[in-house]
């Protein structure tokens, strides 16, 4: 029904990406009164401390495993809307299945609260991806849908039936001490997680160019004609980019619990699933290129925050940004200009 | 209960008439969703500051309309992929209404006004008096009928006029319409337009309804009239049909939670959810269907 697999080229990705930049520059001036510290703070911030830079890190690391979740998901030929509810119900997931066994020790536990949120996050995905597979439900309604009645389903659990009554949040109690991840740079969030995603990286890259279903689910995204001709069971890749990408997803949501959050707090993960596509965008859909990306987006977004609380605002421009860098971003400036000069 | 329903299912009805026209030019307008937040927030803010419903309603249609046009013509002059941008069109619409409500109105939260027109609700003289669905011509506002006269309205569009014919030949032949020495390109950018439009129109009466703007205010009706057009065969008269039935399930559920004492955070995950299992449901259905047929 619609062409899948959105191309672009690095000149949109840096007119993107500049255009995010020149914009929050330029805002700078009128949001505070000493723009030039400010733009020193904004360009520097994430690298002035070992607290910034470990919580960049974190961020950068969490968005790695949103932007995977996007690029297999794309690879496939699939619209994965569903993100935000994926890594929001893997972050419940993990710490529901923990609260339940407190005792348990440190290596089993954690290995089940990771299984637990790449389960919860690949059923979500993988819903949308068998009804497309089974009666040709159209993934990307289909998706958000789920993922946005999940969404609010889970802020009201977390602010009713499950709430922690002790704690001032709206937030579910905190998960056993034993159960939380190692941390790699105090007094920042950065942990033993940011090591397991780049573990993570590297295996969806090994996934998709050096294993045959990969292989197979390369090919039928780029062209399911193609590879039915071929002999691959194209049925099956409507299923499995989305639960791949599903429980991409819901790791992420799992890891944030496990290393930073501890504890699942209304709309702690929000936007995680819409930076995802940014970022496999960004990363031109390719697993190597996504730690880079997601450091670049997780900057730019960093640099925005800082602008922020050094300013009068309390403006959240991270949306606006999430939206200058999606619009530009698949469009092909490359082509206009081409078609300029031939009309001269 | 009808009287009711007609107040609900007005905004699903006129969004998703607008989206009908993009659908059947062959765009799939996922940013229904921000073109009516945008749209609201344009005609509560105009409105509660002027106190004119009809300049809120120019500001919404103005607001609205120019956003759509602006999305598509960009998006498809620069070849951008539409599902990306029309995603970013949703951010957007919530990102900037926010920033504005804050520079405006110095508030992240509801928005209200001390002097909100109210919408004048009248009955229709004749129409009234009919039995069962005589309610929905009773004691309603200006937008409720105009949300019925949309739908034949939008059906001789499509189907008697010269406009309507373009439309549907860019969803269906291009090359005829380029033989023909139409842009389809042109006719999706206006298509698109129109979208835009109802949606303002949709939004206006999402914020006149409420006499105030509440973030995200549309809370998913644009998805919902997205998925209404689908289910409606891309039909004006079933997407009436359709809207009318989102409408009544969405009534039963407010009154289940009333009864029920549920907190209304839940309700918020109810359309959504009715919606997924209605697009589910009717992708079951068709696909028998057309089973049987071979």
């Amino acid at each position: 029904m619609h062409s899948m697999r959105p191309s672009s080229t690095s000149l949109s990705i840096a007119v993107s990406l500049g255009a995010a930049l020149i914009l929050l520059i330029a805002i700078l001036p009128f949001i505070s009164d000493v723009p030039f510290q400010t733009l020193k703070i904004l360009l520097t911030g994430p690298f002035s401390s070992r607290f910034y830079l470990g919580n960049y890190l974190n961020r950068a690391g969490l968005y790695m495993l949103a932007g995977l979740a996007m690029v297999v998901s794309f690879q496939g030929g699939m619209f994965n809307l569903g993100g935000e509810g994926q890594v929001y119900g893997g972050a419940l997931g993990t710490t529901m299945v923990l609260l339940m066994v407190p005792r348990f020790g440190a290596v089993p536990g954690i290995l089940l609260g990771i299984g637990s949120g790449l389960l919860t996050g690949a059923i979500l995905a993988g819903i949308s991806g068998f009804f497309r597979m089974r009666w040709n439900t159209d993934e990307l309604i289909s998706s958000y849908l789920l993922s946005s009645s999940v969404v609010y389903t889970i802020d009201y659990l977390v602010s009713g039936p499950l709430r922690d009554t002790r704690l001032f949040l709206l937030s579910t109690p905190e998960i056993a001490e034993q159960f939380r991840l190692p941390i790699l740079l105090s007094p920042s969030h950065l942990n033993a997680g940011f090591l397991l995603t780049i573990l993570v990286v590297a295996l969806v890259q090994r996934f998709l160019y050096h294993t045959a279903t990969g292989y197979e689910l390369r090919i039928t995204g780029l062209n399911r004609e193609f590879a039915r001709y071929g002999g691959i069971p194209i049925r099956r890749y409507y299923f499995l980019p989305m639960a791949i990408s599903g429980a991409l997803y819901g790791l992420a949501g799992s890891l944030y619990i496990l290393g930073t959050g501890h504890a699942t707090i209304q709309g702690c993960t929000a936007g995680m699933g819409w930076n995802g596509i940014a970022i496999a965008l960004i990363a031109r859909t390719t697993p190597w290129l996504v730690p880079p990306a997601a450091l670049i987006f997780a900057f730019i977004e960093y640099g925005a925050e800082t602008a922020i609380i050094h300013s009068d605002f309390s403006i959240e421009f991270g949306a606006i940004l999430q939206a200058l860098v999606l619009f530009l971003i698949t469009a092909r400036f490359a082509r206009i200009t081409f078609q300029r000069g031939e009309i001269k | 209960m009808m009287t009711a329903i007609a107040g609900i299912m007005a905004p699903f009805l006129i969004a998703a008439l607008g989206g009908l026209f993009t659908e059947r030019a062959g765009v799939l307008n996922i940013a229904l969703e921000g073109q009516m937040l945008i749209g609201a927030f344009a005609a509560a803010a105009v409105t509660g500051s002027s106190g004119s419903i009809l300049g809120g309603l120019a500001a919404a249609v103005a607001v609205s309309g120019l956003t759509a046009y602006l999305y598509a013509a960009l998006t498809l002059r620069l070849k951008a992929n539409i599902f990306i941008t029309g995603l970013a069109v949703n951010l957007f619409a919530a990102g900037a209404a926010n920033v504005a409500s804050q520079i405006f109105f110095h508030t992240k939260g509801v928005v209200r006004f001390d002097s909100f027109p109210a919408l004048a609700k009248f009955s229709l003289p004749l129409l009234s008096r009919l039995p069962f669905i005589g309610q929905l011509f009773t004691q309603q506002s200006l937008f409720v009928y105009l949300s019925w006269l949309l739908v034949p309205l939008s059906a001789w569009l499509l189907y008697r006029t010269p406009f309507g014919l373009h439309v549907r030949a860019a969803g269906f032949n291009e090359t005829a319409l380029y033989a023909r020495g139409i842009s389809g390109q042109r006719v999706r950018e206006l298509s698109v337009a129109i979208s835009g439009v109802a949606c303002g129109l949709a939004g206006a009466f999402l914020a006149f309804n409420l006499g105030a703007y509440v973030p995200n205010i549309s809370s998913g009706r644009g998805w919902i009239a997205l998925v209404a057009i689908f289910l409606g065969y891309k039909r004006p008269g079933g997407i009436l049909l359709v809207s009318f039935l989102f409408a009544a399930a969405e009534l039963v559920a407010q009154n289940a939670q009333g009864a029920a004492n549920l907190p209304a955070s839940l309700l918020l995950a109810f359309p959504f959810f009715i919606t997924f299992v209605g697009m589910v449901l009717f992708s079951i259905i068709s696909g028998t269907l057309s089973r049987i047929r071979k």
